[in-house]
C-alpha cells in the first residue's frame, strides 16, 4: 500500500498552520508535507509533529528572490551566495523536523542571461544542496513543474529533470514526480514511472485539468497508486491538491489508502 | 449523444473478420469500424452490415503495404500518384457501405528526405482527398499516433495535427482524436478535446498502458465521456483496444459507460456518479 501523506500547504486550509498537523492526524494521515515551514520556529512544528505522531516527509527550500518575489533562486548565476544561505536554512529546519526529503527548488527562466549559463548554475546549487542534505542524511528532490500553472518554469519534463539528476550525479539527488505536472506536461504516467521508478523517492497528485482530487479529472489514481506498489515504491504519495470542497469530503477516495 | 462504435481490427479477434459484425451486433454496438475492408468485396461487407443493422463508422484511406512497414502514404513526394488511386477506392466502397468518415495516415517519412518536401506532400495529398470526399458528403480525418507503437510516424501530437488541419484548409478535413496515443504522447487529455472541440469529428479510445479496456490502465474513462457527452458531442467513439482477455467478457465497461450517457442524456447529469471497475482491484 503506498503511503498516503497531506500536503497541509494545500490541505486544511480551514485550519491556521500549526492546527492543520492537528487536522491531518485526526483524519488518519500519518504524515505530512510543507512547502513553507519558515514561519514558524522548528520546536513548536516538532510539538505537532510528536503530539500527533506524524512524519514531517518533506518541506520546500526557500527559493524566493527577495528583489522579484519569484521562486527562482535556484537559476540566478549572481545569487550562489543567497542560495547557499537559504540552503542552510532548509538543512536546518529539514534536520529538526525530522524530514526525509527536500525539495530543493528549480524556478522559472530569469531574464537576461544565457539558458546555458542557467543551467550551469543550477547543477552547480543541486550539487551543492545534494551534499549538504546528505550530510544531516536528507534526500534532496527536483520537481519538474507545468508551465501552463507555472510559465517559463525552466525544468518542466521528466525527461529534463533526469538529466539534470545524471549531470549533477550525485547518489543524494531524485526525482520527485507530480502525477499532476506531468499529466499536462507529457501524459504516459505509469510507463514514466516504471521507467524511472530507481530515481523517484517521492511522488504528489492531484487530478488534472482543475488540481482537485483524485475523482476530479482524467486520471485513475486507483490504477496509479497499486501500480505504484506493484514496481515496490517504498517512498510516500503527497496529497497536493486543492479540495473542490472541504478538506474532509475531498478525502472520501482516500480512506482505503491513509 | 455519442455512441460506441466496435474496432473490427482490434476487437472480437476470436472469430474471422467477416464474423465479426454479427459479434458487434450481438453485443449491442450500432455501428462498426476497422482499418482497412479492401481485402474483402464491399458487397460482402454490406451484406454484414445490413444483416446485423450496423453502421458503417470508419475506415482507413490504403494505407501501403502494410506488411513491409508502411503506415500511410501521404507524406511520401515519390507516391502521390499512387495516394491518389487509394482516394478513389476508398471512395468505391465508402459509397456501397455508405460510410461517411474516412481516416488518412499520414506515414512513415524516409528520413533522408527533407522534412518540408513531406510536409507539402502530406498537405498537397490531404487537399486533393478532401475535395474528392467533399464530392460525396465524407469527412476527411487525420489522426496523430503515438511513435512507442508507431517509430517515426509523420503525425505525432495534436498541435501538428491541427495545424495541417489549418494548413490544407478544406472545410470537411476533420481531427480524430485517439486517447490512447495522445495519453502516451502528451497527456492533458480533457484540456485537449475542449480547447479542439469543434475539429474533433471521431474519437478513439484505449488506456494506457497496454491499449487494453477502459478501466484497466491511468485513464479515467468516466470523467472524460463525461466531459464530451457535457460538450455536446454527437459523434461517434471507436473502441480501438485489444481486449485483455476474451472481447465480451472484456466489455463490462461499455454497458456502465452507456448507462452513464443514457442518464445524463435523460437527467442533464444530475447526480450521476458512475465508475467503472479497475482491473488491479479485482
Amino acid at each position: 500500500m503506498p503511503k498516503l501523506e497531506a500536503n497541509i500547504q494545500f490541505l486544511f486550509n480551514e485550519y491556521d498552520i500549526l492546527d492543520r498537523y492537528d487536522k491531518a492526524a485526526e483524519l488518519g494521515f500519518k504524515g505530512v508535507e510543507l512547502q513553507n515551514p519558515y514561519p514558524i520556529p522548528t520546536n513548536e512544528i516538532s510539538e505537532r509533529l510528536n503530539a500527533n505522531g506524524l512524519q514531517q516527509v518533506i518541506i520546500n527550500s526557500p527559493v524566493e528572490d527577495p528583489i522579484t518575489g519569484i521562486n527562482n533562486i535556484p537559476l540566478i548565476p549572481n545569487k550562489r551566495n543567497l542560495y547557499r544561505d537559504r540552503t542552510s536554512l532548509a538543512v536546518e529546519y529539514a534536520h529538526e523536523l525530522g524530514c526525509l526529503g527536500v525539495n530543493i527548488g528549480i524556478g522559472q527562466m530569469p531574464d537576461g542571461f544565457a539558458t546555458e549559463i542557467v543551467k550551469e548554475t543550477l547543477i552547480e546549487n543541486v550539487t551543492y544542496a545534494a551534499t549538504e542534505l546528505d550530510k544531516v542524511g536528507v534526500t534532496a528532490l527536483i520537481e519538474p513543474i507545468n508551465v501552463l500553472d507555472q510559465p517559463g518554469f525552466f525544468i518542466n519534463t521528466s525527461k529534463a529533470a533526469l538529466d539534470v539528476i545524471e549531470s549533477v550525479g550525485h547518489s543524494n539527488l531524485s526525482l520527485l514526480y507530480d502525477f499532476y505536472h506531468m499529466q499536462i506536461m507529457e501524459g504516459n504516467l505509469a510507463a514514466t514511472l516504471k521507467d524511472n521508478i530507481g530515481s523517484i523517492k517521492h511522488t504528489q497528485l492531484a487530478d488534472n485539468p482543475g488540481r482537485h482530487e483524485p475523482g476530479t479529472g482524467e486520471i485513475n489514481f486507483t490504477f496509479l497508486l497499486n501500480y505504484l506498489d506493484e514496481l515496490g515504491y517504498q517512498g510516500w504519495v503527497g496529497c497536493e491538491y486543492f479540495p473542490s470542497s472541504t478538506t474532509e469530503a475531498s478525502l472520501d477516495w482516500a480512506r482505503k489508502w491513509i | 449523444m455519442s455512441q460506441f462504435s466496435a474496432n473490427l481490427t482490434l476487437m472480437f479477434n476470436e472469430v474471422d473478420f467477416m464474423d465479426r459484425f454479427k459479434l458487434a451486433s450481438q453485443n449491442g454496438f450500432k455501428g462498426v469500424e476497422y482499418l482497412f475492408p479492401y481485402d474483402y468485396p464491399a458487397d460482402d461487407i454490406l451484406q454484414e452490415l445490413n444483416k446485423n443493422g450496423l453502421k458503417q463508422i470508419l475506415f482507413d484511406l490504403p494505407a501501403g503495404d502494410w506488411g513491409s512497414g508502411d503506415r500511410g502514404i501521404a507524406v511520401q513526394p515519390d507516391r502521390v500518384g499512387e495516394f491518389q488511386d487509394s482516394v478513389g477506392k476508398a471512395i468505391d466502397y465508402a459509397n456501397t457501405l455508405n460510410c461517411k468518415r474516412i481516416t488518412c495516415l499520414a506515414g512513415i517519412p524516409d528520413p533522408n528526405e527533407q522534412a518540408d518536401l513531406n510536409r507539402q506532400t502530406l498537405v498537397d495529398n490531404l487537399k486533393f482527398a478532401a475535395k474528392s470526399l467533399n464530392k460525396k458528403g465524407i469527412t476527411l480525418l487525420i489522426e496523430a499516433l503515438n511513435t512507442i507503437d508507431v517509430p517515426g510516424f509523420y503525425l505525432t501530437g495534436t498541435d501538428q495535427a491541427v495545424q495541417v488541419i489549418s494548413d490544407v484548409s478544406e472545410s470537411n478535413l476533420k481531427l480524430q482524436y485517439d486517447v490512447y496515443h495522445m495519453q502516451i504522447m502528451e497527456g492533458d487529455l480533457i484540456r485537449t478535446i475542449v480547447d479542439n472541440f469543434n475539429i474533433i469529428k471521431h474519437f478513439q479510445i484505449a488506456d494506457n498502458p497496454g491499449r487494453h479496456e477502459p478501466g484497466t490502465g491511468e485513464i479515467n474513462y468516466k470523467n472524460v465521456f463525461n466531459k464530451i457527452n457535457e460538450l455536446g458531442y454527437d459523434g461517434w467513439i471507436g473502441c480501438e483496444y485489444n481486449p485483455l482477455g476474451d472481447t465480451v467478457e472484456g466489455l463490462d465497461w461499455l454497458a456502465v459507460a452507456e448507462r452513464f450517457a443514457t442518464t445524463m442524456r435523460t437527467a442533464q447529469g444530475r447526480g450521476t456518479n458512475l465508475g467503472f471497475s479497475c482491473k488491479s482491484d479485482a
